[in-house]
């Protein structure tokens, strides 16, 4: 529940999704749904205005990440110290944060940049860094807002590729949540679709496409666009009925 | 660079031109009383004659009162700044205040100033402090509260103490933005230390043009008003470079 500006808005509820361990989970679905509520819930980011009735199941101990859409750097510091900044905050001392910090740099082909300020890189450029701030701290379980929206598509076909290559090598379990539809096909093991409001999980998929994937090979077989279609289906009756409530219709 | 050249020779024809209209060249040509508006020539020499005694002593004062109402200002407008930033029931109840109290055109104190702290050091200290106090409080506030959101919630997942939040992401922006406003700041500094010497004050550069224009010294007006130039000019100049050197992780801005 949160207290908007014009009274109450219910933005999830009931709402149970069971995370693929060591995959890439998507959630899909249309704008304002209250996917960024559901990421900020498990984040523990709600404002204190916001509510949480019913329980949200976390392990203790376990370490998270976030990836924000807009990469959320801190401008005066270079792309080695953003990128330590969670290793710092977690008291490591300063060569082996640096020494680590500088080892995901080269791995996500930064090598050379360590010193640059966030304002000379490119968007994309500027995404990876938000990535490695969060790689290097090994959290548990990654979650990531929208993390290419901001991104022109070509950027985006790129940095795409880059999360599938650093999923292969780590396995991490990732809760990846977007609005692109082929985006979700493309990166998703599980991909679950939300309703809007108030939001549930309407359907969980499987996504079985052959790995390695690639943002350009893969979006180009007729399997990614047998599951495109398939999903499209479901998830355009939820577009639909914004549009339909948007214009100031009741909710049937 | 050709135009640094005619630059520089149109000034040297403007002095050349106010050298001959005073009668500095021509003898019996004098179009205007340099009684009035003195020479460069007058000036130069009350330069050599005033300048080590007098002047440097005068600037000596001015500067001192300006710096220390300058570092007077930063600190209490960082420590006030900040105590709003964090205390938003503080903010709310502070802030129309704070709004009424800047809106006062400081110039209107110095009487004020003179009554409460008579000719000497502090009155004018406290005038340079007025103007600095809040152009610092405002960019604390301003650069404490704007602080990129989803930075905040970055520092929060990966579990930062609010001392560690303060220490890492607010501090090191506020003062950046103290850093930002520093020009302005020395500036109003500067002003605000000269204004209140115009109104009562034994020692300092708007000491003495004031008493150089009551006695009808119209050479120490201009060669005062020059050196007032050239300082602030210079003082600008270095904060300038000290911002460029410690704002340099930031897109080139002018303010």
């Amino acid at each position: 529940m949160f207290e908007g500006p014009n009274g109450r808005v219910e933005a999830v509820r009931d709402l149970t999704c069971e995370i693929a361990p060591e995959k890439i989970n998507v959630i899909i679905g249309p704008s304002g749904c209250g996917k960024s509520t559901l990421l900020n819930a498990i984040a523990g980011l709600l404002p204190e205005t916001a509510r949480v009735s019913g329980q949200l199941e976390l392990s203790a101990g376990i370490r998270l990440g976030y990836v924000f859409q807009r990469d959320a750097l801190v401008p005066w510091r270079t792309v080695v110290g953003n990128a330590e900044t969670g290793l710092e905050i977690a008291r490591m001392p300063k060569p082996e944060r640096r020494s680590r910090a500088m080892d995901w740099i080269h791995r996500m082909g930064l090598g050379g940049f360590e010193n640059y300020y966030p304002h000379q890189l490119s968007g994309g450029m500027r995404q990876r860094v938000a990535l490695i701030r969060t790689l290097v701290c090994e959290p548990d379980l990654i979650l990531m807002d929208e993390p290419f929206g901001a991104l022109d598509a070509q950027t985006r076909l790129l940095i795409q590729n880059e999360l599938v290559r650093i999923w292969r090598e780590t396995r991490k379990t990732i809760l990846l949540v977007t609005h692109d539809l082929a985006e979700a096909v493309l990166l998703a093991h599980r991909l679950f679709v939300m309703t809007r409001q108030p939001s549930r999980i309407r359907q969980a998929y499987e996504i079985e496409l052959p790995e390695p994937r690639d943002a350009y090979e893969t979006r180009i077989t007729d399997e990614f666009d047998r599951i495109f279609k398939e999903i499209w289906q479901v998830l355009r009756a939820e577009v639909t009925e914004i549009h339909l409530l948007k214009r100031g219709q009741k909710a049937p | 660079m050709k135009i640094a050249y005619a630059r520089a020779l149109f000034v040297v024809g403007l002095l050349f031109l106010w050298e001959l209209s005073t009668g500095g060249v021509v003898a019996n040509l004098t179009l205007i009383d340099p009684f009035y508006v003195s020479s460069p020539s007058r000036i130069w020499w009350d330069v050599q004659a005033g300048f080590q005694e007098l002047l440097f002593y005068h600037t000596l004062i001015t500067l001192s009162e300006a710096l220390a109402g300058l570092l007077l200002g930063i600190v209490s407008g960082l420590a006030v700044g900040l105590m709003f930033a964090l205390s938003k029931p503080l903010a709310e109840f502070g802030e129309p205040l704070m709004r009424g109290l800047n809106a006062l055109p400081r110039p209107a104190l110095a009487p004020l100033m003179l009554l409460w702290f008579g000719l000497g050091f502090t009155g004018k200290v406290v005038m340079a402090w007025s103007l600095v106090f809040f152009i610092v409080f405002y960019n604390t506030y301003t650069g404490a509260t704007s602080i990129d959101q989803d930075i905040l919630n970055t520092a929060r997942v990966f579990r930062a103490s609010r001392l560690q939040i303060m220490r890492m992401f607010i501090l090191p922006g506020v003062i950046l933005w103290i850093f930002a406003a520093l020009r302005v700041s020395v500036s109003f500094a500067l002003v605000g230390a000269i204004i209140g010497e115009f109104v009562g004050a034994r020692a300092g550069l708007g000491y003495e043009l004031v008493r150089a224009q009551g006695m009808l010294e119209t050479d120490r007006v201009f060669t005062t008003l020059i050196i007032i130039g050239v300082l602030a000019g210079a003082v600008i100049e270095l904060t300038r470079k000290i911002e460029d050197r410690v704002l340099k992780w930031r897109p080139a801005v002018t303010i």
